[in-house]
């Protein structure tokens, strides 16, 4: 067996020659593949630029939640208590995350303060009260929720259906404001507040994910457990537009597939035209080193190996200049807006397919040199 | 050893007439010479025994283990001198025959004595480190016998080894071939070098199966 030792060895030793007598071809097969793999990383960060700064987009426009919207009416609905509610956060609360999920409880009575009136009035329970009152009392107490920063822990009298309330003056927190527009909400007690729900309350349940999953789930649960309960609601979502940025995403992957395969296709025509070309230049010697009962394998394996240095050397080349390229293309392509490639890292996957796209264009640049090799030695040489 | 060719039909690709046709011969002389005018076919013959092309039609069998066309039966029992040598170029002398050698696997003392004979018999002991391209005509045909011989094959098959050679070279290597070719091995020269007749056990006269009037007919 050490014709596998002889043979590969002349066979580099010849190779290593022909390099150094013509540095244009091993340099066109390290060059090529660079081009095409920073052609088809940049390509591939791009569309992975686009779809974060998209997630972003909608993570800060709050698309990722689904507001749930029930009117309850305590006299005919069907057994529906605050208690009954209560039960029901919990149970949202320990699938999705107590983090993730809020209740408003809105009951239908109108509030009047200082010439005012209908001033929102929500119920909290006492595990709330802290998110309302930093430093407070144990006992939670009627808070005047307010954004025009009235003096903490004053006392407001706030005219409640038909009595009168004293209300503490507290900083309405976030995300209070982001539900009510205005000025004031009133939040009152849920243990105290049997006498303001009998007129019914409007319940809203946000539930806010960081991805379409999530957000999916969720309005599928809530859907098919109030159908259950047989109780009308309000769904209110980007559902819809996030179905159709993931059917975006999934098309987005073949394109990305398709691109790097097609640059797979580029590499393996270009190559195999110059591996065509060399081994002609070369036919002399591998019909030479057959006539001494070299298998054609050999040969075959040898050109092989060959141009798979060279392209992978030229790939690796690619994934190390890829960044600071992007660094430089980024601040140029104002039509895209793209943000710091230093934030981005090419996913193991799609580094694996232009690898993969590499080592196919070689394979392919071998079959006319498969062909090649199966013409008789006698014919070659004289 | 023993090469028996039965019902040979050869042409080469693209051509319009057969180089052999329905032709059979047997060669188990120690050295066989084929003579002929160029194009009739000599070097053919020998490139078709060495299974370096393939006959249309035809059966080829000789007396050794191995399968005949087999890689194992080019590495061991064929030693090729082809008319434009071949010497691998990047190699030295000793190189080129050493590659031989292990290719065949002859890696016995024995095996190391004939090739030191060889290169010791056609003069090439001074040249051994030196590359092909470094080397005369002449030296590099010796270096190719060499080579051919090195490796003790049992079919020898040489496609005009004294072309363009002096009477000097000519006359140390008919000397060597009568002197050294091993027992049971053949030795088949394709040429149309008169002065290599005298060292011939048969002569294959080529000539005999295509008229030489008909061989310029077929030529124009």
């Amino acid at each position: 067996m050490k014709f596998l030792i002889l043979i590969p060895s002349y066979l580099w030793k010849n190779t290593l020659k022909r390099w150094c007598e013509n540095p244009i071809s091993p340099f066109s097969k390290i060059l090529i593949p660079v081009l095409l793999s920073l052609l088809a990383t940049l390509i591939l960060v791009f569309f992975i630029e686009t779809e974060q700064q998209l997630i972003r987009q909608l993570q800060q426009v709050d698309s990722y939640s689904a507001l749930i919207s029930e009117r309850v009416q305590m006299q005919s609905h069907r057994g529906v208590s605050v208690d009954k509610t209560l039960a029901e956060e919990h149970m949202w609360k320990s699938k999705y995350g107590a983090a993730n999920i809020r209740y408003i409880r809105q009951p239908n009575i109108p509030v009047k303060w200082n010439g005012s009136s209908n001033i929102p009035i929500i119920l909290y329970t006492a595990s709330e009260y802290h998110s309302f009152v930093k430093d407070g009392g144990a006992t939670p107490e009627i808070l005047f929720l307010n954004s025009i920063k009235l003096s903490r822990k004053r006392y407001e009298t706030i005219e409640l259906h038909q009595s009168r309330v004293s209300a503490r003056c507290e900083e309405m927190p976030e995300f209070v404001q982001d539900h009510y527009k205005g000025s004031y909400v009133l939040a009152v007690p849920i243990e105290v507040a049997d006498r303001f729900v009998a007129q019914g309350f409007t319940m809203t349940i946000k539930g806010s994910f960081d991805n379409f999953q999530d957000v999916e789930s969720f309005v599928f649960d809530m859907e098919s457990y109030y159908h259950a309960e047989r109780r009308q609601i309000r769904v209110v979502s980007a559902l819809s537009i996030l179905e159709g940025i993931e059917r975006i995403k999934k098309i987005q992957y073949y394109v990305r597939v398709g691109v790097v395969f097609s640059c797979g296709v580029i590499l393996a025509l270009i190559l195999g035209t110059i591996a065509w070309l060399e081994f002609r230049h070369e036919s002399y010697l591998m019909a030479l080193l057959r006539s001494f009962g070299t298998p054609s394998w050999i040969l075959l394996i040898h050109a092989f190996l060959e141009n798979l240095l060279l392209v992978s050397l030229g790939i690796y080349l690619s994934f190390i200049a890829w960044q600071p390229l992007y660094g430089v293309l980024k601040g140029r392509i104002s039509i895209v807006n793209l943000r710091s490639a230093s934030a981005i890292d090419l996913p193991l996957l799609d580094t694996y397919i232009i690898y993969g796209a590499g080592l196919l264009g070689v394979l392919v640049a071998m079959i006319p040199i498969a062909f090649g090799l199966r013409k008789q030695p006698g014919l070659i040489l004289q | 050893m023993k090469v028996s060719i039965s019902n040979l039909t050869y042409r080469y690709p693209g051509a319009s007439s057969y180089v052999f046709e329905d032709f059979s011969f047997e060669v188990s002389s120690r050295i066989t010479l084929l003579k002929g005018y160029s194009g009739c076919g000599k070097s053919t013959m020998l490139r078709i025994i060495a299974s370096l092309l393939k006959p249309k039609k035809g059966v080829i069998t000789t007396s050794s283990d191995y399968k005949f066309g087999s890689a194992q039966f080019l590495r061991k029992e064929v030693g090729f001198v082809f008319q434009q040598l071949n010497l691998l170029p990047l190699a030295s002398v000793k190189r080129n025959i050493e590659l031989a050698k292990k290719l065949a696997q002859n890696t016995s003392q024995a095996s190391s004595e004939n090739s030191d004979l060889w290169v010791k018999q056609l003069g090439l002991e001074p040249l051994l480190h030196k590359k092909p391209g470094q080397l005369s005509g002449g030296q590099q045909q010796r270096a190719a016998i060499a080579r051919a011989f090195s490796k003790d094959p049992a079919i020898i098959l040489l496609d005009e080894p004294t072309s363009g050679l002096d009477d000097l070279n000519t006359e140390i290597i008919k000397k060597a071939l009568l002197e050294n070719i091993a027992d049971g091995a053949i030795c088949i020269i394709a040429t149309h070098d008169h002065r290599l007749e005298t060292i011939a056990d048969e002569i294959l006269d080529f000539n005999t199966f295509l008229p030489m009037e008909e061989h310029i007919e077929k030529m124009v």
